[in-house]
């Protein structure tokens, strides 16, 4: 069977599955393979981890219909990635007290990971991570997408995610005003 | 999808923004409580001030001193109220002097109220109201929020005159709001309208007596007047004042004053208690805080060293909030400061400037979403 690789130790990676039967195979809407560390996929996705641990792993391929093969690559790539990377400090310890984000900031490397995406490849990769319950990926991809979002006009918002305006007017000279008030500048 | 996206958006001024998008996001910015508490703002400690410069109310982040949002009080005459009151996401300030108007605003739209106009208590002929507070509260069993004005009034009789006080009452909105004031039974005492001086906790508005205006005051009273607003009755009988004890000029003899009613006291809401802050010597101020509401139990949990630099007089330091690191933020009023105490370490830290601010209170509630409690 041709077994589609993510980027990476592609052949390193096909050894150590042979020997040890340590990936799964997972399977893309469109039919195409992949493979990917076991261990990293039980532990970034919680729904991965929930088929391993229930046994409902497929070895000819475990059907994702819902993902697309260009995301599912992407999701692989960033389970092989993390599992070749050292966690940070800032990785491993907690939020220390009160006032911080709940939500941490991404890598370098993860930064680099979602940067060279398009927009399309990002929206249907946030779609992907949520899909399968993989909390840091979506950090990861949801804080490109609202940097992505900083500074930019409401027009400009509207064509990125394909909204139509259904303002009046004078609704949106409201809020406008609204906002000016409240946010201008010292 | 986009609910986890909105989230990671930081501040409040991005988000605001984006509710130019469309009506979708809007209502998801602006009316949904999940989203809300969802977001990392809702764990922020913001304190709402009236600032006397512009007549807006500002939002400061306590730990960073950045100004998370600004809101205007476009009455003109409530502009420069002193007296503001803040209730899971509403403000409610007080224009100044004689039954000036009152307004409620829901800090999350901005949408104002204001307050009918006009005092139900009937006065008699030639009695005159000198000031009004008003003070915005939310009864715990039902979710209502009320407010309570207090009128300083100026009576004569024949050859003298006096001072008293009434009061009335409205709730705000829903089905209960009929937007009138209903007269309420006179306060106990003569109590204080000084914004540090009264303050609402879990429903209840405590006053300390006003010890400028009403000669009649007993000075060794310890009673601190309370009003229910559930009940719209004031407490009877009156809530005892903590005692404290100070040295005597003379030597080392502890004395035992029970006055809260001198100049020296304030009282603060912190993390939910009624607080009676003694401004004791040159250098401590003592806080002691109601710890069983029905006993009357007070217990002083900090004394808190300051330099003797600064003057307790005129300084006034009024602790707003007690941090998850045991670390208390005190407006400092005449520093234009927030500062933080760490009680361990005894030591003070500067954490922002605040200039011109009439009053600061711990806002509670989102920023992004009205009527949640915070």
């Amino acid at each position: 069977m041709e077994v589609d690789k993510g980027k990476g130790e592609a052949e390193e990676t096909r050894k150590v599955a042979e020997a040890d039967r340590d990936t799964v195979t997972l399977k893309s809407s469109d039919g195409k393979l992949f493979e990917v560390s076991k261990e990293a996929a039980a532990r970034l996705s919680t729904v991965l981890a929930g088929m391993i641990a229930g046994g409902s792993i497929d070895d000819n391929g475990t059907d994702l219909k819902q993902i697309g093969s260009e995301a599912l690559e992407n999701v692989v790539d960033y389970c092989n990635k993390h599992a070749n990377s050292i966690p940070s400090a800032a990785l491993i310890s907690s939020s220390i007290s009160f006032n911080t984000a709940p939500f941490k900031e991404p890598e370098e490397w993860e930064r680099k990971f979602v940067d060279r995406l398009s927009h399309d490849a990002l929206f249907d990769l946030v779609e992907a991570a949520n899909f399968l319950g993989m909390e840091r990926l979506l950090d990861v991809t949801c804080h490109k997408i609202s940097e992505m979002m900083k500074g930019k006009s409401p027009d400009q918002i509207r064509e990125v995610f394909n909204i139509k305006n259904d303002y009046t007017k004078e609704e949106l000279e409201e809020i406008r005003q609204e906002l000016a008030w409240a946010f201008y500048d010292d | 999808m986009l609910f986890e996206i909105l989230l990671r958006l930081p501040t409040i001024k991005d988000l605001s923004h984006l509710r130019l998008v469309c009506r979708a996001w809007r209502d998801l910015l602006t009316s949904d409580p999940t989203f809300a508490r969802a977001h990392p703002s809702s764990c922020r400690l913001v304190a709402a001030g009236v600032c006397k410069l512009r007549g807006e109310i500002k939002f400061v982040d306590v730990l960073s001193g950045e100004v998370a949002k600004r809101m205007p009080v476009q009455e003109a005459r409530v502009r420069y109220g002193h007296n503001v009151t803040t209730q899971a996401g509403y403000v409610c300030v007080q224009g100044q002097g004689s039954v000036g108007p009152c307004v409620v605003a829901a800090v999350a739209t901005g949408a104002a109220t204001i307050l009918p106009a006009g005092v139900a208590v009937k006065h008699s002929a030639g009695d005159r109201i000198v000031s009004s507070t008003s003070l915005l509260g939310r009864v715990p069993s039902t979710g209502d929020y009320k407010v309570l004005r207090t009128h300083l009034c100026f009576g004569v009789v024949g050859p003298t005159s006096f001072y008293y006080h009434t009061c009335d009452v409205t709730t705000l909105g829903g089905a209960r709001g009929d937007g009138r004031w209903r007269v309420r039974p006179d306060p106990p005492m003569c109590i204080s309208g000084d914004f540090e001086r009264r303050v609402v906790v879990n429903g209840v508005a405590y006053f300390l007596s006003d010890p400028y205006n009403c000669s009649t005051t007993d000075g060794s009273s310890r009673a601190i007047a309370s009003f229910d607003m559930a009940t719209e009755e004031w407490r009877s009988p009156m809530l005892r004042g903590p005692l404290s004890s100070m040295q005597s000029s003379s030597g080392n003899e502890m004395i035992e004053v029970g006055n809260v009613n001198g100049r020296d006291f304030m009282l603060a809401e912190v993390n939910c208690f009624l607080v009676t802050v003694h401004l004791k010597y040159q250098h401590l101020t003592d806080l002691w805080f109601l710890v069983d509401v029905d006993k009357g139990l007070w217990t002083k949990r900090y004394s808190v060293e300051t330099t003797t630099v600064e003057s307790r007089r005129f300084d006034k330091p009024l602790p707003l909030v007690i941090l998850d690191d045991g670390r208390i933020v005190f407006w400092k009023q005449q520093q234009n400061a927030l500062r933080v105490y760490d009680p361990e370490a005894r030591r003070w830290d500067d954490v922002a400037t605040v200039k011109d601010y009439f009053c600061i209170g711990m806002f509670k509630g989102s920023l992004l979403c009205s009527g949640i409690q915070g």
